[in-house]
């Protein structure tokens, strides 16, 4: 979910819009916590990189961190879909409408 | 517009175990949200949550330390029930105050006996174990942190049956089984899990950072003892600090823990890199000027408490509420 909030969000990606970002498509709140938790191991694997941005008086002048997902990353997220797509696909289930 | 403060208490809740002083992206992020409508309920959830994951975060860095530890204490645990079950060592018939000039000498011995180990093995004294573990200072290998750790868990452990047992007659099971787990928890657990402190402040591309402090910034009023407020613009005030921000006077103005925010802020603005830029356009108060004035912001505090609360307990409730609600939207 943060990957793919990463890619819609483009450039512009830092703490607060990637949670709005996950919270508007999921319906979900997210913990900005726990959103920084996935994104440092996200880093960690090499899946996303970060830059320091600029600080904002509002901020109490602290940087905000902008997030940008690698090739790496974007090659995770397609493998991840088609994982998703072959898990779904044929689920007697969900094709009766069951579920 | 004067931003809204979020609950002091969550926010030395996130400094202390939420390691947004390793992270300060994540504070910004939070008093970002905060500013932007998020009620305190919101701020001091997401406080809780950032809190679990500094805390499985320490815990997972710092496992193979906490094992040992753990270990040690559990080994000593087994050899003094060990001793327990043998009524050893017994107890000292005499006066309270021979016990206590016992209890005293121990603990001399035992801190002499301890600095020497210290000494012998990491070259300090009175090491942090925990920030040498994680390699924030010093140079002794892991491997002999960790047993050092082990060993100091296991005789401090030892060493405080063996003095109760000399003092007080003889304690039950569930006595000892309880003096054992405080023990455990308040003198090794505990301080083992002590945060490492803050890593070095990363460095912020940005050319101009005082511009990053909107027009609208409140300006720093300052109450001097004579009664009288001085008002410091936002522009001449960055300047000042700018001009001045050397190390000393961080530490002048840090040193003040209730300064305020926008000092605080400036002063974290006018970092190293922006020093030679700002110079330039500098022509403002002296470093001493300066300090002097920061000195009586912090004695009062904030001139809103100053000018709105003058009655002692509206300005304790209202320092409960920026305790635990911050400033209301």
């Amino acid at each position: 979910m943060v990957l793919l909030a990463l890619i819609r969000l483009g450039e512009d990606a830092y703490g607060v819009p990637i949670c709005h970002e996950i919270e508007k498509r999921s319906g979900r709140e997210a913990a900005l916590g726990s959103v920084y938790a996935a994104l440092e191991r996200l880093e960690e694997k090499g899946l996303v990189t970060s830059r320091l941005g600029e600080s904002t008086a509002v901020r109490g002048g602290r940087a905000k961190r902008y997030f940008r997902v690698t090739a790496q990353g974007v090659r995770g997220v397609r493998q991840t879909q088609r994982a998703l797509t072959n898990l779904w696909r044929g689920l007697p289930e969900l094709d009766q409408g069951l579920a | 517009m004067i931003f809204r403060r979020p609950p002091a208490l969550a926010n030395w809740l996130l400094d202390r175990l939420g390691c947004t002083r390793r992270n300060p992206a994540l504070a910004g992020d939070l008093l970002e949200e905060f500013r932007s409508g998020r009620s305190a309920a919101w701020y001091w959830r997401q406080t809780l949550v950032v809190v679990a994951n500094g805390i499985s975060n320490s815990g997972a860095g710092l496992r193979p330390y906490l094992l040992a530890l753990s270990a040690a204490y559990v080994a000593q645990f087994v050899v003094t029930l060990a001793l327990w079950s043998r009524n050893s060592p017994h107890a000292l018939h005499v006066s309270g105050w021979t016990k206590f000039g016992v209890w005293l000498l121990m603990q001399f011995v035992y801190w002499g006996y301890e600095s020497l180990v210290n000494q012998l093995v990491v070259g300090t004294r009175s090491p942090n174990l925990t920030q040498m573990y994680c390699a924030v200072e010093g140079d002794a290998p892991r491997s002999t942190i960790v047993a050092l750790a082990a060993y100091q868990s296991f005789s401090l452990g030892l060493a405080s049956y063996c003095l109760c047992a000399l003092i007080f007659p003889r304690f039950s099971l569930p006595g000892l089984v309880a003096a054992e787990m405080t023990w455990f928890v308040l003198w090794v657990f505990a301080p083992a899990l002590k945060r490492p402190p803050a890593l070095p402040a990363e460095t912020v591309e940005d050319e101009q950072p005082w511009l990053a402090i909107p027009q609208s910034e409140p300006v720093l009023a300052v109450i001097l003892p004579s009664g009288r407020t001085i008002t410091l613009e936002r522009q001449s005030l960055a300047r000042s600090v700018f001009v001045a921000a050397d190390e000393d006077l961080i530490k002048v103005v840090f040193g003040h823990r209730r300064s305020l925010e926008l000092l605080r802020r400036v002063i974290w603005l006018g970092g190293r890199r922006s020093l030679s830029y700002i110079q330039e356009r500098a022509e403002s108060l002296s470093l001493a000027e300066l300090a002097a004035l920061i000195e009586e912001t912090a004695r009062t505090k904030s001139i809103i408490e100053a000018g709105y609360y003058p009655n002692r307990r509206e300005s304790f409730r209202q320092r409960l509420k920026l305790w635990f609600c911050g400033d209301s939207a």
